[in-house]
Formats: structure tokens, C-alpha cells, sequence
């Protein structure tokens, strides 16, 4: 695992971190996502449940994030094996009359959703305690930027003017090194960010509102995501630049 | 990219261009890690393969056998010759070199790929195979000592359109027999659908460029009077790639030969008998051996 991984958070490294927006992910869809440098499947079954696993099939190696959603199970791509939400493996459809042993199972990972977004818990045991943001949340936009995590929080936290200039100021939220808010000027709302390292190169920054979030204030707030990630970027690539 | 040490990758022939398409000029490609260029002498108009060296000149020319409408080489010394494919000789086969595939795996995924049916209804939808169609019967694989190759006999499947010939998608149980004379090459037989006293052979050259990178070319040797050869190819096209999908998000990359790596069924039998007559060999080029067993170069 990437070092920086391991160091930035509290209490042994373990804790939420922020992996996607709610809306990103509907009912029976999958997708790859990162967490504390491991690749894994994130998925919704049919009735809504978001599922965290390892992103290989155990049988030939497959991703498991290019698989497909039946009812509440997730297929494997490669040759249909079904898993339900647990990540048991139900059904082998070369030997469909097979009772699939109990040792054909999906690693998992804790995963839970709040504030508009979906959290991975990273940590050796398994999680403790809700993500520590408020219950409610309107997605706003997650942007992708190749800079590394903590480049990115060195600008949220000493720069966040050039870019959420007359909105309100953002601050970091107590005790989460990820977490950063902004309430608005009038008091009506208020922006949440969270942080997502990605690799030692690529970072997330998943972003919703609470209170107020009429269309106007989302586009207003997801164009200042934009100029967010592409000055880290401008920036980063200045600073590489000067060192060589 | 230095040419691998690996002495069972080295010790084999492998294809790496089609006969047809080399020319004056110098086709520059990769095998096992060192780049080699490929063209015809100006004076002979013979086939030359050479190692590309550090600086851009010419090594010795490798040895160079023509067959199977490619040209075949190899680094080291080889103590079988290159396979034997009786059906190439009979006067009335389409032998059809189906094009060069570049796919980011290694060589041994790709010919567990292609040693699978189980994949057919869910990579292959309508076309190899389709729900609720899915059953893989039994059906025998063996390392056969005497020849020093894997077989995989009285395989059959269900398909909606198992060839090119095979236009109103109505299906049939298709017979397959599999083959693998080494461990880069791999083959399956078939009753012909247009010609059922026959059978088909159908080959998958593999050059494994690096351990994770190879370029893969299928040639045909078919009884079939019915398909053009441009429906040939376009069939051919559309498994290869959508099997290129597969092989190219299989985690790790290199197959691995631990039997505990990753968990097998009855349907993969064949998978499994190629995988231990590696281990046996020792190959350690696109595989991760057991744990204790060779060194890596």
C-alpha cells in the first residue's frame, strides 16, 4: 500500500473515506472505485443496497466491477457466477444443478451511505460508528484531479478563497482531515467536501449540499469544483515544473 | 525490454508474422521482451529474423520457419518441432490467417481463454453460447506423456451460431476436441457444420511480446464453402475482441499455477490440466509459479 495512505488518518489508520456520490450509483449498477489503494467493485442491488468488494472474481481472476446485477446479486462477467449480497456464491451456471460450496465467497468491505455520499471504512476490523457528516445531502458533482491527496488539502485549507470566493468561507471540519465546509453567506445552506485519495498521482473531491439546493446554487457550486480541480492541477503541474 | 532467461519460454517456436505480409522493409515487433525485425532479403527474397540490438544494428539472423501461412522463430533450441496440423495439408482446406490481435494479458490467460466454454453464453452471447444454455457436461482432459501436449476430448456445448456458416442462429451441440502442443499455441477441432463427416481446425498463435503483452493471431484451417473470407475474419474479429475484454481486466495478469490461487470446477478441468503440465515444465514467463518453485529472472 501507498505510504501516504497509511499516515493520514488518526487512531491506527482506520476510518471513513469517501468513495462516490449516492446519485452515481443507481439501483443494479456497478463500478471500480479506490480505497486506500485498493481497487474494489462498488454496487447497488436491485432494491438499492450498496455493496463493497474486493474487485476480482475468486474463480478466474475477473473484475468484478465489470460484472452485472441480477435481483440482488452481483454476476461475474467472465462466466455468470452469481453472488448474493453477503459475496456467497449461489449459483455456477456451468453446473447449474451444483451446490456451491460455502468457501466460494467474496471478500468484502464495510460500506455505508450518508450525506449524499457513499463511505468505504478502511481499517484492519471491521467499522465502527457512521461517517461523521450530516445525515442529508444533495449531490452536487465529484471531480477527479491528478494531484495527489494531499496537495489537494494544502489548497483547501490555505487557498479555499480563489475559488469559493462570495459564497462563504470553507473550513476544515474538526477531528476529519478529509472533511471540509462551507456555510453560505445567507445562512440557507451549506457545501460539504470530502476528500478521497486515490493513488500517490489522483485524488476525488465529492461535494453536496445541505439545506438550500435549488438548481441555480448546485451549478454555481459544481462550476467552482471545476476551477478547484483545475487549478490543483495548473498548480501541481507549476510546482513540478520549478523542481526540475 | 531484455530478452527474457526463462529456458521453457526460450526452447519454443513461436509465430510472428504472417508469411504473406513481409516485405522488403523491416517489420519491427517484440518476442519475449527483445525486438526482433522481420523482412525479406532483397537478393533471396528469403525470410530473415533478426534481433534488433542496443544501437539499432542487426544480431544474427534467428531461424525462421514458414508454415501455417506465418513465420515462425525462436531464441533457443527447441526439442519438438513446430505443431503438427495434418488438416493443413489436405488439398481442399481455406487455410485463413484471421489477423494479429494485440491484447494487454499473458500468454497463458489467453490460452486458458481459449480452452474455456464455460464463458461462451456470457462473453459470446448469441453467438458461442447463450442462457439458459449454460451447462458444461463432463468431459476428459489429459497431459499426454507420450507427445508431451494437453487434450481436452469429447467436449460439447451448446451454441447459437458456433461459425461463420452457421447464418440463422438456430443453434446446434457443437463437438469440440482441444489441443495445447505448447504452451504459447493452443487449437480446437470441430465437426464441420457445413461438412459433418469433417472437421475444422482452428489455431491460436500466441507471441508473447513481454510477460503481460502479446499479440495473438487465429488461423483457420476450415472445410467450409459457403463463407467469404471476409466473413471469416469478421467472425473471428468479433470473438477475439470480445474475449480481449475478458483477458485484459483478469487480475493479476500472469496465470497463476498455485492450485490454491484461484478456484477451479468441473468445467474447468482443462484449465487445470494446463496449468499443472506448466508448473511441471516450469515455465515462469506469464505465470507466477507455486511458491518454492523456480526463480524469477
Amino acid at each position: 500500500m501507498d505510504e501516504f495512505m497509511t499516515s493520514r488518518l488518526p487512531d491506527d489508520g482506520a476510518g471513513w473515506i469517501a468513495i462516490g456520490l449516492s446519485d452515481d450509483v443507481p439501483a443494479g449498477c456497478v463500478t471500480g472505485v479506490v480505497l486506500a489503494g485498493r481497487q474494489l467493485a462498488l454496487w447497488r442491488d436491485g432494491e438499492g443496497a450498496p455493496h463493497l468488494w474486493e474487485d476480482r472474481c475468486p474463480h478466474r481472476g475477473m473484475r468484478m466491477s465489470l460484472g452485472f446485477v441480477r435481483g440482488n446479486d452481483l454476476a461475474c462477467l467472465y462466466h455468470g457466477w452469481r453472488f448474493d449480497g453477503a459475496g456467497q456464491c449461489r449459483q455456477i451456471p456451468a453446473h447449474p444443478e451444483l451446490k456451491v460450496s460455502a468457501r466460494i465467497c467474496m471478500k468484502t468491505f464495510d460500506v455505508a451511505e450518508r450525506g449524499g455520499m457513499l463511505w468505504g471504512w478502511h481499517g484492519r476490523d471491521r467499522a465502527t460508528g457512521a461517517p461523521e457528516v450530516a445525515a442529508s445531502g444533495t449531490a452536487v458533482r465529484s471531480i477527479h484531479a491528478a494531484v495527489p491527496a494531499g496537495a489537494m488539502r494544502v489548497m483547501l485549507e490555505e487557498t479555499p478563497g480563489e475559488f469559493f470566493y462570495g459564497l462563504g468561507q470553507l473550513l476544515p471540519v474538526g477531528g476529519h482531515p478529509d472533511l471540509f465546509s462551507l456555510t453560505m453567506e445567507d445562512g440557507t445552506g451549506e457545501l460539504v467536501l470530502a476528500l478521497q485519495p486515490i493513488s500517490s498521482a489522483q485524488c476525488a473531491v465529492h461535494a453536496v449540499l445541505r439545506g438550500q439546493a435549488d438548481a441555480a446554487l448546485r451549478a454555481e457550486c459544481a462550476r467552482r469544483m471545476g476551477w478547484l480541480r483545475d487549478s490543483a492541477e495548473r498548480g501541481h503541474d507549476d510546482r513540478q515544473g520549478a523542481d526540475t | 525490454m531484455t530478452l527474457t532467461t526463462d529456458p521453457v519460454a526460450l526452447d519454443a517456436w513461436y509465430a510472428v508474422a504472417t508469411a504473406s505480409e513481409v516485405t522488403h522493409r523491416p517489420d519491427r515487433t517484440r518476442l519475449l521482451g527483445q525486438d526482433i525485425a522481420i523482412d525479406r532479403c532483397r537478393d533471396t527474397g528469403a525470410i530473415r529474423v533478426r534481433p534488433v540490438l542496443h544501437g539499432g544494428e542487426y544480431g544474427d539472423p534467428l531461424p525462421v520457419i514458414e508454415r501455417y501461412a506465418c513465420v515462425f522463430t525462436t531464441f533457443g533450441n527447441p526439442d519438438t518441432p513446430i505443431v503438427e496440423i495434418e488438416e493443413a495439408g489436405e488439398p481442399d482446406r481455406r487455410v485463413v490467417p484471421c489477423g494479429w490481435f494485440t491484447i494487454r494479458s499473458s500468454g497463458p490467460r489467453i490460452v486458458e481463454n481459449f480452452l474455456d466454454m464455460a464463458h461462451f453464453p456470457y462473453v459470446h452471447t448469441d453467438i458461442l453460447g447463450s442462457e439458459p444454455n449454460t451447462d458444461v457436461g463432463p468431459y476428459r482432459a489429459e497431459i499426454r506423456a507420450d507427445v508431451d501436449e494437453v487434450w481436452a476430448t469429447g467436449c460439447h456445448f451448446w451454441q447459437p451460431r458456433g461459425a461463420a456458416t452457421e447464418r440463422d442462429g438456430s443453434g446446434m451441440m457443437m463437438h469440440i476436441d482441444y489441443r495445447v502442443p505448447s504452451p504459447f499455441i493452443v487449437m480446437l477441432y470441430r465437426v464441420a457444420p457445413s461438412a459433418p463427416d469433417r472437421r475444422d481446425a482452428i489455431a491460436l498463435f500466441i507471441q508473447p511480446m513481454g510477460e503481460e503483452l502479446c499479440r495473438a493471431q487465429p488461423v483457420e484451417f476450415l472445410v467450409d464453402e459457403i463463407s467469404t473470407h471476409t466473413e471469416l475474419l469478421h467472425f473471428e474479429q468479433v470473438i477475439f475482441l470480445q474475449d480481449r475484454l475478458i483477458l485484459e481486466n483478469q487480475v493479476p495478469r500472469r496465470l497463476p499455477l498455485d492450485g490454491q490461487a484461484e478456484i477451479p470446477t468441473r468445467a474447468d478441468t482443462a484449465s487445470v490440466a494446463y496449468r499443472r503440465w506448466l508448473a511441471a515444465k516450469g515455465l515462469g514467463y506469464g505465470t507466477i509459479l507455486p511458491h518454492g518453485q523456480g526463480e524469477r529472472a
